[in-house]
């Protein structure tokens, strides 16, 4: 049987997951530290990542951020290594949870905070890339087995 | 895949990823780089950590960098004392560690008179390690270290508790602060001295000396 799921697909999937795990580690780093952070493009990054929004159940969402996209690439490479597609449906259902997530937080920068971090919306950006290599991994998911 | 292959290129995702976050981390976390200020000012206001004397509002601030081992801050310190006697009602003076590279027990020196300062004692160590320079200077780092407990002793100071701050990360850190201010000030001899904030070019004698702060009092 050959194999339905292109290796770019989980590439992509790791290379975006590695982004958004420097991303979230960099927000991380700074919380812990307290340093200030360098914004560039829009000016809100101070405001918004010590806003009371940016801690969810008492837990800052770059620690969150970081678990989750490390979880992504985690689950690559365990599909890479058992190729049991269990993996690959968590991480369709993962891309999804990450979106949403998203954008809420979006919405909370536009319209509540009125403030925008910069790397906020980076990992908003890679959230929607992973969303989208996530539905087309379901869609490959679903598509009928090529005999060979 | 066989074992070997899933063991390569499970611990080269590990790795990956720990290169990543400790990279991101020590990144985010370094202390942003400070350009040295060429335009002769100083770089870091003082503070309640500083050592000063003088008057509690001064007419005029007086900063001196200065480096124990350093023979011309030696050769300065008889004009700096009398210079203090004279205005030390008026003006507020202040020193600040300023160790070169090229004086190898310059650091330890810093230390010791922190380390002294912890008692209560900096100015009076601060003379001590001038006047012995010609004591220290040329000794290895124990031997030197051997005198500054000699003069510690003299005065009178805990020496459990002399040596154990000589030693200390919280002395080093606070001599080496004062040296990064003067890198950002764009300081290269010693001594240099600031008047009101603005570095001055040594001056040659006393009386230059109080011409400069008699000027600095009356510009402010």
């Amino acid at each position: 049987m050959q194999s339905r799921i292109p290796n770019w697909l989980l590439v992509a999937i790791i290379l975006a997951a590695l982004v958004g795990f420097g991303d979230s580690a960099f927000l991380l780093s700074k919380h812990i530290s307290g340093a200030p952070i360098p914004c560039f493009i829009v000016t809100g990054c101070d405001s918004v990542t010590n806003s009371a929004y940016s801690f969810f159940l008492g837990i800052p969402v770059s620690a969150i951020g970081v678990v989750f996209y490390l979880s992504m690439g985690f689950l690559v490479m365990l599909y890479w290594d058992t190729k049991k597609t269990l993996f690959l449906k968590l991480i369709s259902v993962g891309t999804v949870v990450c979106l949403l997530a998203s954008l809420y937080f979006l919405y909370i920068q536009a319209f509540i905070l009125r403030e925008y971090c910069v790397y906020c919306l980076i990992s908003a950006i890679t959230s929607a890339t992973l969303f989208t290599l996530g539905m087309i991994l379901l869609k490959k998911l679903r598509a009928p087995k090529v005999l060979a | 895949m066989d074992t070997q292959k899933r063991l390569i290129i499970w611990i080269s995702a590990i790795l990956v990823v720990g290169i990543i976050g400790i990279g991101t981390y020590e990144v985010a976390t370094a202390k942003p780089a400070q350009l040295p200020v060429a335009n002769g000012s100083l770089s870091m206001p003082l503070d309640a950590t500083d050592h000063t004397k003088g008057a509690s509002k001064p007419e005029a601030t007086v900063v001196e960098y200065s480096d124990f081992e350093c023979p011309a801050c030696a050769a300065y310190q008889p004009m700096v004392e009398a210079v203090y006697a004279q205005y030390k009602d008026r003006i507020s003076f202040t020193y600040r560690h300023f160790p070169l590279p090229q004086h190898l027990n310059a650091p330890i020196a810093a230390y010791a008179a922190e380390a002294a300062s912890n008692q209560g004692k900096f100015w009076e160590m601060g003379d001590m390690l001038f006047n012995g320079q010609n004591d220290w200077v040329q000794l290895d780092t124990a031997s030197a270290q051997a005198v500054f407990a000699t003069y510690a002793q003299k005065l009178g100071l805990d020496m459990t508790k002399f040596k154990a701050d000589e030693n200390s990360d919280a002395v080093k850190s606070r001599v080496e602060r004062d040296l990064q201010s003067g890198t950002a000030s764009a300081i290269d001899h010693t001594p240099t001295f600031f008047i009101n904030g603005k570095m001055v070019n040594n001056p040659q004698s006393e009386a230059e000396f109080k011409a400069l702060i008699d000027y600095a009092i009356t510009h402010p």
